[in-house]
């Protein structure tokens, strides 16, 4: 081995030890680096919450019209948290986030932005959590639709559908679609109907959906802090 | 040293684009792709750090998976099986990249690759392209 190539490989060793440092104790500087080269917003901030704000005020409306016994509960003391990384595959839609146990964040604890639902806390650790949005394909939950609180199925992937909606049910482009399921507070808005069309096997209606914010570019989120 | 210098340059392009289309909604492994086409030009160590780096910028929470850790593993074995077609390596490339596309799919969400095979052949498709473009560049500075 000559003189040259040991010290390449003590330099290339070196670096390995430092990469693995960082790895274990400083992954941050990773997710940094990938949100240097993150595009920029499809969305501006400011679409984005008046689009998010919108979709709240129907949801509103909607359940004072058709649920007026059950209106939402106000969240005084949720946990704003910052978006530190992203699942980097297709396989699943996930967000990480810098708050966590420490903070009194639990699993189960719902998240939104601008009080629009994006998901459910899936784990936790001291001051991260993994968040599991209605963009992911294993998030399923039951939903409500319009002014007449139309039963339906919102089914997570790329692009979310409300399935199982009955066949009796009038949905129309631009009706707001509310949480109805358990383990969520009831009446958050999720988005609004884009289109409808009727289930593969002619059973049931289904309705693709619009939402407020772009996923791939919300940088804050707001957990609900659990009793 | 020039190569492992444009092997640097290269691994952060691929980087670059791939968190910039993710930031669009698009999921392509350009990083995964660019490893296994890199285990065929480097010895252990510059692999190791090439790795390392890859685990670096893609682990998107403090602590292992299952993703994590066939991403860091495929392209160190292609690395220990590559000797047997090194005079190939034209053809043993893209032969890697499909055989380890799928076994990564197939073993992370088998479901996903059954419910959704056009993203798992377009993903694919374009690693593919982007592989043959690694290794014609390595090729030339190897030359």
């Amino acid at each position: 081995m000559t003189r040259e190539r040991r010290s390449n490989i003590v330099l290339l060793c070196g670096l390995c030890i430092v990469l693995v440092l960082f790895i274990l104790f400083a992954p941050s500087y990773g997710w940094k680096f990938r949100q240097f080269f993150a595009a920029s917003n499809l969305f501006s901030p400011d679409d984005q919450n008046i689009a998010a704000e919108n979709e709240v005020l129907k949801a509103e409306l909607a359940q004072v019209q058709a649920l007026q016994s059950q209106l939402p509960t106000a969240f005084s003391n949720d946990i704003r948290a910052m978006v530190y990384s992203r699942y980097p595959f297709n396989f699943k839609n996930e967000l990480t986030v810098n708050a966590g146990l420490d903070q009194g964040v639990a699993t189960g604890s719902t998240v939104f932005f601008q009080g629009v639902l994006v998901g459910q806390v899936q784990s936790v650790s001291r001051d991260t959590a993994i968040v599991q949005t209605v963009f992911d394909n294993g998030f399923k939950m039951p939903v409500r639709i319009g002014m007449k609180g139309y039963d339906g199925l919102l089914q997570g992937s790329s692009y979310p559908i409300v399935g199982s909606i009955a066949k009796s049910s009038i949905v129309n482009a631009g009706d707001i679609v509310y949480a109805a399921g358990p383990g969520f507070p009831y009446g958050i808005p999720i988005g609004e109907i884009s289109a409808t069309s009727t289930s593969a096997d002619s059973l049931f209606e289904q309705a693709s959906l619009n939402f407020a914010y772009d996923i791939n570019s919300i940088q804050t989120v707001l957990i609900q802090k659990q009793p | 040293m020039m190569s492992l210098i444009a092997a640097i340059l290269i691994l952060v392009l691929a980087s670059a684009l791939q968190f910039w289309l993710a930031g669009s909604g698009i999921f392509l492994n350009l990083i995964f792709v660019t490893l296994i086409v890199f285990a065929f030009f480097f010895d252990f160590w510059e692999m190791a750090m090439f790795v390392l780096f890859g685990v670096l910028v893609v682990n998107w929470q403090p602590a292992m998976s299952l993703e994590i850790f066939l991403f860091a593993f495929l392209p160190l074995l292609t690395f220990a099986l590559h000797n047997v077609f090194r005079s190939q390596r034209w053809a043993t490339i893209p032969i890697a990249i499909v055989c380890e596309f799928f076994l990564f799919y197939v073993i992370i969400a088998p479901r996903f690759l059954l419910g959704d095979p056009v993203a798992f052949f377009e993903d694919l498709f374009v690693s593919l392209m982007a592989g043959g473009l690694v290794f014609l560049a390595l090729r030339r500075i190897n030359k």
